[in-house]
């Protein structure tokens, strides 16, 4: 029987180690977490340096959730599900999944989108696309980072802005935000995250029209934007 | 900006069952809830815990994870409890999953659960959903306790009158009203709420739905259309391979036939349960095959339906894989090379020697409804020879001696009485049929010129 003997190489071990260690550092997110809301910062030196550590996990964990559906999207059998979804719910849950760090990094996360909006969508794609353009947010911005979510066009735009530096010209040459620059392991930036938004989009089709992604400056920061439109 | 949210009210008067095999997990969920302001707080270890639980207190909801280790998983737990009647109508149903499946996004919405919540779950997510959940059940109540109540033509009818009424939850609304419909019969109308939806939005359920129905009416190429974008969407969607399969088949399409089998074949068969949804549709494609084969409207070579055959086998299903293995051996049963590589397929599936015997004795059956319709046209009973060669043409509509044979009695018995329209016409179609089937043109070329005579 074919069946009967799974071919055990190293993907296989790869793919269950890496949802193994999803899941660990999950585990050390929600512990690191629940210590960051219990403290007062000014009695608490370490504080910051908290922060930096439960930023480097969830950028871990972002890392390998990506990782997991880029492999299953790679292999065709991810089950991808566009769904209605409010996208206040959207907007509330994303904003809960940023907030401890926001709070720790002492960055205003500001967000708007217009009541009772609904839209198609995979909520889980798009919820770690986003999720991860606003760790980014977190990261290269200097005071606030703003998510605005909207229909335009009869398209769905979500966009995430900052008042940093905004993004060097090499990225925002490309058409979609995918990164052809390659692995650049001394600034720590695979471009996996923006591959992963990337695809992401484009497996959203409706009538024709596909989703897609693109970087900018300026925006209504003048920082950095992520933007992100889905028929 | 808050962090935190004030506790919702309604969590802390609502009765909360935790169902998860992991106790770190069911300790996480139940501190979650506690955030959220529950108290009223249970918790099962796994199925029997659960329905044990279920069965003693009413609760309002229910958060299960799907995989609750060896034995029942999640939505078995589900269907046991609604089939029980232990879930009010209002109770929520939340399956907690690391990760969506097709079965899941397809499935049909009757049994779903009320939402799956993909880890890791946070206090909004939990907010969220539960509240959004709760208000969508309540205003679809009358409708759900119809369909609980398998009530379809009510269920219907409110559902109609709600899409009158309210845009809200629209999708769900006629996702449903959909389902209701094909479940009563009303296939008419269920197409036309299809296409009216799919001009909207390309929902894959409505594609999928609408084509089903397609497929019922026989319009194979738009269903084939249906199918192709479904998969492209989804493409792990093992029920939409099921159909694509069959439709190929009945296209005629065989090379694409065997590669969307190939295709179902790839799709990681991890689990028990999705291995016996690979032999469910091997069975459903073998039995499209196989009357397909037995109407005898088709131009499949019979190594064709060998090489599909094998895969059938290859995707668990030795039963149908064999019986098409026998209709290839009645109709060439004097074919050595396709005997061989019949064996070969027996031998690959580990059942040589069975294999060996199954080939055996349908040969030597074959061979036996022949001599017998030979044997009784000798004796002058062409009648009985002529009805023993038809029932087996039945079963061997491809076989070129059979055919010849039959063809044979049938113009030796019009030459003797008298010639009649409808043996006439047979004799011909067997003719035509034995030369499709390589039979030996010198042969079929006397019976015809006999056959042409009477006309």
């Amino acid at each position: 029987m074919a069946h009967a003997d799974p071919k055990l190489d190293i993907t296989t071990f790869l793919v269950a180690s890496i949802h193994d260690m999803k899941n660990s550092v999950s585990v050390m997110n929600a512990v690191l977490e629940d210590v960051v809301r219990g403290v007062d910062p000014e009695h608490f030196p370490e504080f910051k340096q908290i922060g930096e550590v439960l930023y480097e996990a969830r950028r871990v964990n972002d890392n390998l959730i990506q990782l997991l559906a880029l492999y299953k999207i790679d292999q065709q059998f991810y089950p991808f599900d566009a769904e209605e979804h409010d996208l206040g719910d959207f907007l509330e849950e994303v904003m809960g999944r940023v907030a401890p760090l926001a709070a720790n990094r002492g960055v205003t996360v500001r967000h708007s989108c217009p009541p009772g909006l609904l839209w198609y969508f995979d909520r889980e794609l798009i919820f770690g696309a986003i999720v991860q353009a606003l760790h980014n947010g977190l990261r290269y911005t200097k005071s606030q980072v703003l998510l605005s979510i909207q229909e335009k066009d009869g398209l769905l735009e979500l966009r995430v802005e900052d008042d940093g530096r905004g993004y060097p010209q090499n990225m925002l040459a490309e058409e979609d935000a995918m990164p052809n620059q390659g692995i650049r392991f001394a600034t720590g930036s695979t471009g996996l995250g923006l591959y992963f938004s990337a695809v992401a989009a484009r497996l959203h089709r409706n009538r024709g029209l596909t989703g897609a992604t693109r970087l900018a400056n300026g925006g209504s920061l003048g920082g950095g934007a992520f933007i992100m439109t889905l028929p | 900006m808050p962090v935190e949210s004030p506790p919702s009210s309604a969590f802390s008067k609502q009765r909360f069952l935790i169902v998860d095999d992991f106790d770190g997990m069911r300790n996480i969920l139940g501190e979650l809830l506690r955030r959220c302001g529950g108290h009223q707080i249970d918790m099962a270890a796994n199925a029997e815990e659960a329905l044990t639980a279920l069965s003693r207190n009413k609760y309002d909801v229910v958060l299960c994870d799907y995989h609750l280790g060896p034995g029942r998983n999640g939505q078995q737990v589900l269907e046991e409890a609604r089939a029980r009647n232990l879930l009010g109508l209002s109770s929520i149903w939340a399956m907690i999953t690391a990760e969506k499946t097709s079965d899941m996004v397809m499935g049909a919405a009757e049994h779903q659960p009320d939402d799956y919540l993909v880890k890791p779950l946070t206090e909004a997510m939990l907010q969220t959903r539960l509240t959004r959940i709760a208000a969508r059940k309540s205003t679809l109540f009358a409708i759900e306790s119809a369909v609980r109540a398998k009530e379809y033509p009510k269920a219907i009818q409110l559902c109609d009158q709600r899409l009158k009424e309210d845009q809200a939850n629209d999708a769900h609304v006629q996702r449903l009203r959909c389902e209701m419909l094909v479940l009563t019969g009303n296939f008419t109308e269920a197409k036309a709420s299809f296409e009216s939806l799919l001009a909207l939005r390309d929902f894959p359920w409505a594609m999928a739905g609408l084509a089903k129905l397609c497929f019922r009416d026989g319009h194979y190429a738009r269903a084939k259309t249906l199918l192709g974008q479904v998969l492209e969407g989804n493409r792990a969607f093992l029920e939409g391979y099921d159909w694509m399969a069959r439709t190929l088949i009945q296209l005629g399409e065989w090379q694409a036939a065997q590669e969307m089998l190939v295709r179902a074949a790839t799709l990681l068969p991890h689990s028990l349960s999705r291995q016996k949804s690979l032999g469910t549709l091997a069975r459903h494609c073998g039995e499209e095959l196989m009357s397909k084969l037995h109407s005898g409207s088709h131009d499949l070579p019979p190594c064709g339906t060998l090489e599909l055959a094998e895969t059938l086998m290859q995707l668990g299903n030795k039963d149908v894989g064999s019986r098409l293995i026998q209709f290839v051996v009645r109709n060439h049963h004097e074919d050595e090379s396709l005997l061989r590589r019949a064996q070969g397929i027996f031998d690959q599936a580990q059942m040589t020697e069975e294999g060996a015997g199954i080939l055996a004795s349908t040969r030597q059956a074959t061979i036996e409804t022949m001599d017998k319709g030979v044997r009784l046209a000798a004796q002058g009973k062409l009648d009985e020879g002529i009805d023993v060669m038809r029932l087996a043409r039945t079963l061997m509509p491809n076989n070129p001696r059979l055919l010849l044979n039959l063809a044979y009695l049938l113009i030796t018995q019009m030459e003797k009485s008298s010639k009649h329209p409808d043996n006439f016409q047979e004799a011909r179609r067997c003719i035509d049929s034995a030369r499709k089937s390589n039979a030996d043109p010198q042969r079929c070329g006397q019976l015809q010129a006999r056959l042409e005579k009477l006309a």
